[in-house]
């Protein structure tokens, strides 16, 4: 096959030679019906002439299906044939049109293409099964390609991103619009690229392969190590999180906000100069760019267009490779093999991934703090999921005679089960055996890593919590430094802090007994210090019950207080005026000696007055507010 | 001739009223305006008929017909059907036709001889319209419009089909229809063809906005304009023709 030749758009002189000459879409590449150049057949109009030999046409042919009849019996029984039909309505879906023969073939496999009345909706669906089995050129899948082929007037092929010509929305009509606009590009030279990522936003503008100007800024917004952005998440939870960070994120998200409308507010003439503008937001950055009352772009814009490729985070450097690929176009000879374009489809799907890791080695390399690429993160995800693999894969699996298999499913089903007398029963025969028989000892035995998991018998245990067959096992020799298929080792399954306990026991007593580091366990302990950590978690708790009880009883004590003190309260408001004046003598009396500010309620709401009462005539209040409530109440009595 | 009329301010006069060689089914108006119009210049030679269809006076779109019958949609009440019938000549057949796609008239285009019908019709309805209108069906599509009624219009002596209609696609339809075909417009540029004229094989009808050179065209293609222009100086050809038409009407 013949190779291509990349050119780029404002720097090479020949592409704009191309573009120029661009005279059709690659056929495969057409998803709107051609048109004649004679849309509304004025010309006809204007021949008056024509009208003076009006004539019946004797050309006896379907330009639909593409045959020529030799008679009119012949044309008539075309018209009326399921054929016909078929390829009309594969017209109407701009499918080419298939012929006789295959359709014959088709008729053979599809019993219902004719007569019944349901016809109409089996035939829809074998169609659209024949689709996209039978022929390649599915043009309605053209509009998913990112890349268009335009052919030139030479037969040479160019291909180039269709959003270069035409955004989601606005597709045109015909042939002749999308070629005009081809042959427009290399005049628009004011181009804007705009991308808005977690927090990071950034802009340039270009004009030809210069960058006028470019910004790039970002703010704390998305939720460390759990991913997603403050409002989103707040959106979906209900906005409960009130944490210092969660606000603040919220607050650098108004800000961001804020900013790129200044931004764009600074740079209007400028981006309103610009004939296309690529903008990549997704998910929550949509609304910082489009959903609001003075959003700095809209959606029905024609200029706007998407980004057709991944991309990584919005940078400086990011957005001058976009640009670099957006201008790049492909020229292919005129004998460039396109059938074989879905195969090749595929295959530049899988070797994107290659590709765009290089990229960001390169530009990991330009900078530090692209170091946590989203594609990179991608790429450690995987070799993490690759590990335990890895890590498995050397440890060969000894294998068992058949004999000791089964008395490796009896410990099984002992450790399982908690079984500690089985247990001792099966080590003991195991131990008699092997006095004899010296091919495998008990230690491969419990050693052992069952098929597909690879757990071993120390896994069971341990998952399941069981210490005394922990210890039991770990004297007979069952080795802790084994992982298990996902490379867990037995003490990353321990169930609880006992269990944990165990382990680190154990190496304490044998400390060379095995690779205690591989296997993950923490340092060891000694009995009496496991016993004094235990007695003062045993005392810390002890006092936390205490102050609970404690906290629990003074706050009874005070609900009590608090009740009497409400009860009085009731009883004092209840009181008239007179009632309440003679009280406060007689309490005048009694309290004599105590500080007399302490003395009884509020008239209006009999509160007890903490401070220096509000006073008029004999009456004392808590506050001016009461003192005004009652003078009213008592003005409009009297 | 071709008259220019309107109904009710509107140019769509093709959704408004039904024309062939034997009958003329005009909507339920609220002037009597656009019915008088076809009134005085057929009610010598065929009957103009009101009426509605399933309470609609969109009776163009609704129905399709030809000097051998008329077909209704299922939507048709019992009581507009005996009134259409009993307004019908005798030897109109008229027959009711159970069809999804209910606008008949927007997806049948007929003459007395031949149809055009959309690719998706049914096959019983098909059968009915051979059987009730004496036609051939062929389904075809105009310029890649299903809506054949709407987009064509053609009389036994020619037709006026879309404007995008390319010159092969024509040429194809000639032959296939029997009857000269011209790419046109009416109602000043408008290419719902269907919505705007009115033809029989002597009397056209089109809207109001329709240009003097649309008219031209009309006239010329349907061979409108030759027995009222000529006067006593018709060519021997042409009466040939108009007595065939009245032949083929009477019998």
């Amino acid at each position: 096959m013949a190779s291509f030749k990349q050119l780029k758009l404002f720097v090479d002189k020949e592409l704009d030679q191309c573009l120029q000459n661009v005279v059709r879409p690659f056929t495969e590449h057409v998803y709107f019906p051609e048109t004649p150049v004679d849309p509304l057949g004025i010309e006809k109009h204007h021949q008056e002439s024509q009208f003076q030999a009006l004539s019946i046409s004797d050309t006896l042919a379907c330009t639909t299906c593409q045959i020529q009849f030799s008679d009119r019996s012949e044309q008539t029984l075309h018209f009326k044939s399921d054929w016909h039909r078929f390829n009309l309505k594969r017209k109407l879906r701009n499918q080419v049109a298939i012929s006789s023969e295959k359709f014959e073939d088709m008729e053979k496999d599809i019993s219902s293409i004719s007569g019944s009345d349901s016809s109409n909706d089996d035939l829809s669906d074998s169609e659209s099964v024949l689709n996209i089995s039978a022929d390649g050129s599915y043009n309605s899948c053209a509009r998913n390609n990112p890349k268009i082929v335009l052919t030139l007037n030479d037969g040479r092929h160019l291909s180039l991103y269709r959003c270069l010509l035409h955004g989601k929305k606005n597709f045109p009509e015909e042939s002749q619009e999308l070629i005009l606009t081809a042959q427009r590009l290399p005049l628009c030279t004011y181009w804007c690229i705009v991308m808005a990522a977690g927090g990071h936003f950034a802009i340039a503008l270009f004009e030809r392969d210069k960058i006028i100007q470019h910004k790039t800024f970002h703010k704390y917004v998305i939720r460390a190590k759990q991913g997603s952005a403050q409002t989103a998440h707040d959106q979906k939870t209900g906005g409960k999180a009130r944490s210092a960070g969660a606000n603040l994120r919220r607050q650098n998200m108004l800000h961001l906000k804020q900013k790129i409308q200044e931004l764009f507010i600074s740079l209007k003439t400028e981006v309103q100069r610009c004939s296309l503008i690529f903008v990549r937001a997704p998910s929550f950055n949509q609304q910082l760019l489009f959903s609001d009352k003075n959003a700095p772009l809209s959606t029905s814009d024609p200029r706007i267009r998407s980004i057709p490729f991944a991309t990584l985070r919005p940078t400086f450097n990011e957005i001058k490779r976009v640009y670099d690929q957006l201008t790049k176009m492909e020229l292919y000879p005129e004998d460039y093999q396109f059938q074989k374009a879905e195969s090749e489809k595929a295959s530049i799907a899988k070797s994107k991934l290659p590709i765009m890791k290089k990229a960001t080695a390169v530009s990991s390399s330009d900078s530090e703090d692209n170091s946590d690429d989203e594609t990179e993160q991608a790429a450690a995800k995987q070799t993490t999921k690759k590990q335990p693999v890895v890590s498995s894969a050397p440890t060969d699996r000894k294998l068992l005679p058949v004999e000791d298999l089964s008395t490796f499913n009896e410990l099984f089903t002992a450790c399982r089960l908690n079984d500690i007398q089985r247990f001792d029963d099966l080590i003991s025969r195991l131990r008699a055996l092997k006095t004899i028989d010296e091919s495998t000892s008990i230690a491969d035995i419990l050693n052992y890593q069952t098929a597909g998991s690879l757990d071993t018998l120390l896994h069971i245990a341990s998952e399941r919590g069981h210490l005394k067959l922990i210890q039991r096992l770990l004297h007979e020799g069952a080795d802790p430094s084994l992982a298990n298929q996902r490379g867990k080792y037995p003490y990353n399954l321990c169930k609880n802090k006992e269990t944990k306990e165990a382990f680190r026991l154990f190496r304490n007593d044998y400390p060379d007994k095995y690779d205690y580091n591989l296997g993950q366990i923490a340092p060891s302990i000694t009995t009496e210090e496991l016993e004094r950590q235990r007695t003062a978690e045993r005392e810390r708790r002890r006092q936390t019950k205490k102050r609970r009880a404690d906290k629990q009883r003074s706050d009874q004590e005070r609900q009590l207080r608090e009740q009497d003190e409400e009860k009085q309260r009731i009883a004092f408001l209840a009181l008239s005026d007179a009632e309440k004046k003679t009280l406060a003598v007689h309490m005048n009396f009694e309290t004599k000696k105590r500080d007399e500010l302490h003395l009884g309620r509020c008239w209006q709401c009999a509160y007890k007055i903490s401070d220096e009462p509000f006073t008029y005539y004999d009456y004392k209040f808590c506050s001016t507010a009461c003192l005004k409530s009652h003078r009213a109440k008592s003005k409009s009595t009297s | 001739m071709a008259v220019r009329t309107q109904f009710e301010s509107s140019n769509d006069i093709g959704v408004f009223a039904r024309l062939t060689n034997a009958y003329c089914l005009v909507g339920i108006g609220g002037s009597e305006n656009f019915y008088s119009t076809f009134e005085s210049e057929l009610s010598d030679h065929i009957p103009v008929i009101h009426s509605s269809i399933g309470d609609c006076r969109i009776v163009g779109r609704l129905t399709v017909g030809n000097r051998h019958g008329l077909l209704v949609p299922s939507s048709t009440t019992d009581q507009e059907l005996q009134h259409i019938r009993n307004s019908l000549p005798d030897n109109v057949r008229l027959r009711r036709c159970e069809e999804r796609l209910s606008a008949l008239g927007n997806v049948i285009a007929c003459n007395d001889y031949v149809a055009l019908i959309h690719p998706d019709l049914d096959k019983e309805t098909e059968q009915i319209l051979t059987d009730t209108l004496n036609v051939e069906c062929f389904r075809q599509t105009i310029a890649d419009r299903v809506l054949v009624g709407s987009y064509s219009v053609f009389s036994n002596q020619g037709g006026l089909v879309h404007p995008k209609t390319t010159v092969q696609e024509q040429e194809e339809l000639s032959s296939l229809l029997q009857v000269p075909l011209v790419a046109g417009t009416v109602n000043r540029g408008s290419d719902v063809i269907g919505a705007g004229l009115l033809v029989n094989d002597w009397m056209g009808f089109c809207g109001l906005d329709t240009t003097a050179h649309e008219i031209s065209v009309i006239e010329s293609v349907f061979k409108l304009g030759q027995q009222s222009a000529a006067g006593g100086a018709t060519t021997t050809g042409n009466t040939k023709t108009i007595k065939d038409a009245l032949v083929d009407a009477l019998t």
